[in-house]
């Protein structure tokens, strides 16, 4: 899989994850199935008890699918997307 | 006995969930790590069968076998390092066909872990991207809880496969279980619970009483929700006929009048035309496969849409969907056919079976005089035997024979055919049929096998020698290649054979040397007292069917192209048949 362009559009995912051992990995192994290079990663503990917030900001992939397979995730409780 | 007491190891709470769970067997092999939780076994030997393998992949087939046979959850057993790596092929298989698989693996000691450790590997993170959910077990408190979400996780929703690896210390600690438990999974949603969407069920029916090419495509979904009745209702009230998936044979009898067969890479050309030409798909349960849909953004180009899927990200992944309902099969078939009036599609369907009539598969089997047994042979004669019996399942390995069996065996029951699909693993056929043997002991499994696939875990013959399964019968289809990639090599690369020619052993004697009755066919005419006399043998056979060497398998969309562009046998040009 070629690396997409630097001009090519900054998606943005926003995730709320239940906060336990492997949430994270599944979510940024995803993100490299999927084709995407990661340009921006945050992530806290959310206010809410063992959740955490989750942004991560990529280029390349398919955004849509890229939130459908998040949401498909076990732990992924909420998911977001803004393009641009 | 120490689990009369309150007090229990790590070990006895595994055995005890997997009983609180409904198991009644498992498949597996011991080792260092997991020797804890093998100590503890003998105690619930008259709950818990255990079956011992002959390799980790093998257990784990085995594992799929039993649970696509059964419908419930197939469990194996392994021991950390390379006896969890063995288990990655079946894990992916089971993920890629969404069938419900909990495996259980012993890890090295949590003091241990990340220290290079002897047998010690990452297995939750080797397995993140092809399980539901993997677990790491260090303390023994965890178990119950574990254990009902891995079984929960398993069985529900799409199912699928779940690893739990426990740390070989928190297998034996000791303490006082509770078993009062609450799920902790705040982001998963069972979707078999929701209430069936409205809107696209008044949408479905809008659109289905204004088409006039309607046809209905049955995956997997279909068996699994066990909706095989709703959707005969719903074919039968509405007149649409039915075409199905390679995982799909079986969700609708094939001698029903609607019955259309299988659609895809190898199917019907009546089958595929109708896709191309139909001017509303109803997909129930299948994922649209790229070997179902060939070229994608031309697939079904002339319809619109309804797809019908538990998995709400499925929905436009490769084929866009003008209605998408997300629910279990069977509560959506109910919904739909009380909301939808009478109707039929018949000359819609006499159109098909003209096409049907001119480009019969069995008609592209042509017999060369000089060959004493085709493939078809074999089939032809299996077809026979299963005619009249509805007691027998066939579990197939991957490649041509899977292909042949899929077009020339008449499937009339859910659960009557096991394959291995999505990962398309070779050596899947012969430890899931141990698996569906044990599941189904009142049934006769037979295998259908390549002498490539055979000799990719036939080493579980030694697994059914010495469980003294009976019941299970196997049809090697041995032409002495790896007969698929030598069919593509010769349609697509110009008979260059890379690779692919393969010399045996004799497996008849083979059979023997493990204790099972062994025989070889090598004549058209002796196929039907060979099968016969398997079906009447108290045991376990290997038939060894030496067939043509380079029969092919027809029709072939070459990949990439759009399901309607079929090499039909006939001739080695690609026609479109839309």
């Amino acid at each position: 899989m070629s690396s997409p362009s630097n001009d090519s559009p900054v998606h943005t995912l926003i995730v709320k994850l239940h906060h336990r051992p492997g949430a994270l990995d599944r979510l940024v192994g995803l993100l490299r199935r999927q084709g995407c290079v990661v340009t921006t990663l945050s992530f806290a503990p959310s206010h809410e008890p063992n959740l955490a917030d989750v942004t991560v900001m990529f280029r390349g992939g398919h955004a849509k699918r890229v939130a459908q397979q998040a949401q498909r995730l076990v732990d992924v409780v909420e998911v977001g997307e803004r393009v641009g | 006995m120490s689990h009369l007491s309150c007090e229990r190891t790590g070990a006895e709470i595994m055995c005890e969930a997997l009983i609180r769970h409904g198991v009644e067997v498992i498949f597996g092999i011991p080792g260092g790590a997991i020797m804890p939780f093998y100590h503890a076994l003998p105690q619930y030997e008259t709950q818990l069968r255990h079956v011992l393998c002959r390799h980790e992949q093998g257990a784990g087939h085995a594992a799929e076998g039993y649970a696509r046979a059964s419908g419930r959850v197939g469990v194996c057993v392994a021991t950390s390092g390379p006896g969890a790596t063995n288990l990655v092929t079946p894990i992916a298989n089971a993920w890629m066909d969404s069938t419900p698989l909990v495996a259980i693996t012993g890890q090295v000691s949590s003091a241990l872990l990340g220290s290079d450790a002897f047998q010690e590997v990452d297995f939750v993170g080797l397995t993140l991207p092809i399980t539901k959910q993997s677990y790491l077990v260090r303390d023994a408190n965890d178990l119950p809880r574990v254990f009902a979400e891995a079984f929960h996780l398993a069985t529900s929703g799409r199912p699928g496969p779940v690893v739990i690896d426990v740390a070989k210390d928190a297998q034996k600690s000791r303490l006082t279980p509770n078993w009062m438990v609450r799920l902790d999974l705040p982001g998963y949603a069972d979707h078999r619970l929701r209430s069936v969407d409205l809107a696209g069920l008044r949408e479905t029916v809008d659109l289905l009483a204004t088409a006039e090419r309607p046809l209905i495509l049955a995956g997997y979904g279909v068996i699994q929700s066990g909706a095989h009745g709703e959707l005969i209702e719903f074919a039968e009230r509405t007149g649409i006929p039915v075409a199905t998936t390679l995982h799909g044979l079986g969700a609708f009898p094939q001698d029903h009048p609607l019955s259309l067969g299988m659609a895809g890479m190898h199917g019907g050309v009546h089958v595929n035309r109708a896709i191309q030409r139909c001017d509303l798909l109803i997909n129930v349960g299948s994922r649209f496969d790229d070997r179902v849909t060939g070229k994608a953004s031309t697939f079904a180009r002339s319809a619109r849409i309804v797809h019908i899927d538990i998995e709400p990200a499925e929905m436009g992944k490769t084929v866009r969907a003008d209605v998408a309902i997300i629910g279990d099969a069977r509560r959506v078939l109910t919904a739909l056919t009380a909301a939808t009036s009478p109707r039929c599609a018949r000359e819609w369907l006499a159109q098909v079976r003209s096409v049907q009539a001119r480009h019969e598969t069995t008609a592209m089997y042509g017999r060369n005089a000089d060959v004493d047994l085709t493939p078809h042979d074999l089939f032809a004669g299996l077809r026979r035997a299963l005619a009249t019996r509805d007691d027998a399942r066939v579990v197939t390995d991957v490649g041509q024979h899977q292909m042949w069996a899929a077009q020339l065996l008449e499937w009339r029951r859910p659960r009557s055919q096991l394959t291995s699909g999505g990962a398309g693993t070779m050596g899947f056929a012969v430890p899931a049929a141990l698996g569906a043997a044990i599941a189904c002991p009142d049934e006769t499994i037979w295998v259908v096998v390549g002498d490539g696939g055979f000799q990719m875990t036939n080493q579980e013959l030694a697994t059914i020698a010495q469980e003294d399964i009976r019941n299970l019968k196997i049809a090697i289809v041995n032409n002495g290649y790896l007969g698929m990639v030598r069919q593509w090599q010769q349609l697509f690369e110009g008979r260059r054979y890379s690779g692919t020619r393969l010399s045996s052993p004799s497996f008849a004697r083979l059979a023997e040397a493990y204790g099972i009755r062994g025989a070889t066919v090598e004549h058209r005419d002796d196929v039907d007292a060979a099968i016969a006399a398997a079906w009447e043998h108290p045991g376990a056979v290997v038939i060894d069917f030496v067939v043509e060497r380079e029969a092919n398998v027809f029709p072939i969309v070459p990949q990439g192209r759009a399901i309607g562009d079929m090499m039909t046998g006939g001739s080695r040009d690609v026609v479109s048949v839309e």
